[in-house]
């Protein structure tokens, strides 16, 4: 490894992370794809915990699920949220980003239209409902299903149920947080500030139209095989984990 | 099975969209008007297309009800129009933005299917995707079929038979029709080329659309499209003299002759969107074999897993979780890293927010003003008298620490809490250092919220114009200790002033 490589891979993965995405236009996105150099940003990614989103338009840098030494928008959010009554509304944002996840996560057709019309937040209320009403009944069925371990679900699922959809008292400054819509918009916005989105229609009946770059993380992330599995044997240590610490 | 259900699915498929207008409206005695009104529209919405007109949002469209029901002699009411604007757009209710779905019998298979459709969909060319703001509307593929049906021409329609149809106008010395013609077909290239747009774009982002969707397969081969594309041209050629032939016979009536100009110049546009047309489309199969041969990597790999099916349906929705971690370890890796250090405004946010102990609830309420969609009105009097004391104090010392607040007369710190703009403005002075240069400009033409801050302290107060032409900026107060102060917990900074150097 020369020196000129590691310089010019430092450049690029520095930019990355200051830029978070390079795009075909810059100059550092060729750089990046001379094979000795991409080897070595590839390693730099992965000894700090990040991963490298390619495509044929643009690269992309985001954090490993575990060992990152870096903080994001997402983590941000969940530190502002650190408080008993705050966590809760954290854990809605993080059910509201998943099932904006899933109705955007279709075939390649789908896909094209979801791009084109975008979700109406009240379309993604329905959705995170369905869920929630999902998880409700699970826990009723199985009432045991909602002890000690369980208790995030059950808690999220009754703050969810007692929550207005939306408040007609717009003149009310603050009203909103407490809906449901509230949430949405809040989720929303955290991916908007990421740049995966855009939101049309902002006072009448907004939409989340997603961008080439959120497809392009979700292709990555989640349509890989051993990505999954890798994201499921996590789980299950962090729930071993987890068990272990309510024993003690 | 007789000739009666041939095609009958396709056949009913064609005509649902025109039976489902305006179906389904609760708008009391309007209702008998209703698919008049929505054919009205749908034909404005057409020729503002055709003329590059973007007022297609959707206050004009509820504006283009108003105007049809007026010429039409009818009344109606707010609420009615707002009825009747959505229920073009949707169906049922606004909030879901769902599409349109009618049953139709599918003859081979021999059972009902679903069709989905909408009359209207977002206009890409025109809608600004980056600024955000309003989505503007183009007619679907059905709606501008309908207008096509409408015109008994639906059964055959493409490229040559409305030259040809125009040629046929023009032998029968039908000018005035035959320019009409021409709108269709130039509507018809239009859309073909924001097809190949469109294509074009997907096909580089993900080449993998090449052979998953039917949609983008071409039916001809190269040859065969370069051979029609020909044709075509031949067509416009025969048009174009036809045209010529007719003025030089018709010199004496100058009405024929001014339709004629009319009709050539139409051509001619018509011609030049075509020949783009046919050189897109071209360059796209090139660009698709190329692809093809050089990356068929591209082509095999496709995904068995997906976050819908895999992550959201199968675990998170039929196992539940056991804790959160989960989740958020799937969700973390959406998100790139962040630098704390070069978002100071943001990170002194996290500071300013109300003191979580003593009330948990505001919290959680604070950031809805981050993401309230609705405009907040300063009251910039208050922001003024508020901030008047600090300049005061920077007038005469050169710096202010944010410590002092809470050594102001109590009136005063009141002022604080009128309006949050006041407080925010403090943070907004830590980002950079600010070279006051306001005095001569236009009001409106100011940004900077810290520049209109100090502009109305100009209009206001006189004798602090001199701060034209110093540099605002902030220091860390390091003598000092982080206080707290009306339950907000405050950075003692100090804003300082420093003369402009001559």
């Amino acid at each position: 490894m020369s020196a000129e490589t590691i310089k010019k891979a430092s450049a690029v993965y520095f930019t990355l992370l200051k830029e978070k995405v390079i795009d075909e236009n810059s100059e550092h996105f060729q750089t990046y794809f001379v094979p000795e150099v991409r080897q070595t940003v590839l390693l730099l990614a992965d000894e700090s915990g990040t991963y490298i989103i390619e495509s044929a338009k643009r690269i992309q840098l985001v954090v490993q699920p575990t060992g990152s030494v870096f903080a994001t928008n997402f983590t941000h959010m969940k530190e502002k949220h650190k408080q008993i009554e705050t966590k809760k509304h954290f854990h809605l944002i993080s059910v509201v980003i998943m099932s904006f996840l899933a109705s955007i996560d279709r075939n390649q057709a789908a896909k094209i239209r979801s791009q084109r019309e975008g979700i109406s937040f009240y379309a993604l209320e329905r959705q995170v409902n369905e869920l929630i009403m999902n998880w409700d009944n699970m826990l009723k069925n199985n009432p045991s299903f909602g002890e000690a371990e369980k208790i995030d679900m059950k808690e999220v699922v009754t703050t969810w149920k007692y929550m207005e959809v939306d408040t007609d008292d717009f003149g009310v400054k603050k009203a909103n947080r407490r809906t449901r819509i509230g949430l949405i918009t809040t989720a929303m916005r955290l991916l908007e500030t990421e740049g995966l989105i855009v939101v049309l229609d902002r006072d009448e009946i907004p939409k989340a139209i997603p961008k080439q770059e959120l497809f392009e993380r979700i292709e990555y992330l989640y349509h890989d095989y051993d990505r999954y599995e890798m994201f499921k044997k996590l789980v299950s240590t962090e729930e071993e984990e987890h068990a272990e610490n309510q024993s003690n | 099975m007789n000739e009666s259900w041939e095609g009958f699915a396709q056949r009913m498929q064609r005509l649902n969209p025109l039976f489902e207008l305006g179906r389904g409206m609760e708008v009391g005695e309007l209702k008998p008007y209703l698919q008049t009104i929505l054919m009205q529209v749908l034909l404005t919405i057409f020729y503002k297309e055709l003329n590059d007109d973007d007022s297609r949002r959707k206050s004009d469209i509820r504006y283009m009800v108003e105007d049809a029901m007026k010429q039409m002699k009818l009344l109606a009411d707010d609420k009615q129009i707002d009825r009747i604007t959505s229920g073009l757009l949707y169906q049922g209710k606004e909030e879901y933005s769902k599409p349109f779905e009618t049953l139709y019998y599918d003859e081979i298979r021999q059972s009902w299917e679903t069709q989905t459709f909408r009359y209207v969909t977002m206009d890409e060319s025109y809608t600004n995707l980056e600024l955000g703001g309003s989505i503007i509307y183009k007619l679907t593929d059905v709606a501008q079929e309908m207008i096509f049906m409408s015109r008994e021409m639906a059964e055959e329609f493409s490229i040559s038979i409305e030259q040809l149809y125009s040629m046929q106008l023009i032998k029968n010395g039908n000018f005035r029709k035959a320019t009409r013609n021409l709108d269709h077909l130039i509507s018809r290239v239009n859309r073909l080329l924001a097809k190949e747009f469109t294509f074009q774009k997907e096909m580089v982002n993900n080449p993998k659309i090449l052979i998953m969707e039917e949609e983008w397969q071409r039916a001809d081969s190269r040859e065969d499209i370069e051979k029609q594309f020909e044709e075509e041209k031949t067509h416009f050629r025969t048009i174009t003299t036809m045209i010529e032939k007719t003025i030089r016979t018709n010199d004496q009536e100058d009405y024929i002759q001014k339709e004629l100009t009319l009709l050539k110049e139409k051509i001619g546009h018509t011609r030049q969107l075509h020949d783009r047309l046919a050189k897109l489309v071209i360059q796209n199969i090139s660009y698709e074999m190329k692809l093809k041969a050089e990356n068929p990597s591209l082509f095999w790999e496709t995904s068995l897993v997906s976050f819908k099916e895999h992550f959201y349906e199968n675990w998170f929705m039929k196992e539940g979780v056991e804790s959160f971690d989960t989740i958020e370890s799937v969700l973390g890796p959406l998100f790139s890293p962040r630098n704390e250090f070069i978002l100071p405004l943001d990170w002194i946010w996290g500071e300013q927010e109300y003191d979580e102990t003593q009330e948990t609830d505001v919290v959680v309420e604070e950031e809805t003003e981050e993401t309230t969609t609705r405009q907040r009105v300063t009251d910039w009097n208050s922001v003024i008298k508020a901030w008047s004391y600090v300049f005061q104090f920077l007038q005469t010392y050169g710096e202010f620490s944010l410590a002092d607040l809470a050594s102001l007369p109590l009136e005063v710190q009141d002022l604080w809490f009128e309006e949050s703009e006041t407080i925010d403005l403090w943070m907004m002075f830590d980002r950079k250092p600010l070279k006051v240069q306001v005095l001569h400009r236009q009001e409106e033409t100011i940004n900077d919220e810290r520049e209109i801050l100090l502009y109305k302290l100009m209009q206001e107060y006189p004798q602090f114009q001199v701060f034209e032409g110093s540099k605002i900026f902030t220091k860390f107060d390091s003598s000092a200790k982080p206080f707290l102060w009306h339950r907000m917990k405050i950075t003692p900074f100090k804003i300082c002033v420093e003369e402009e150097k001559a």
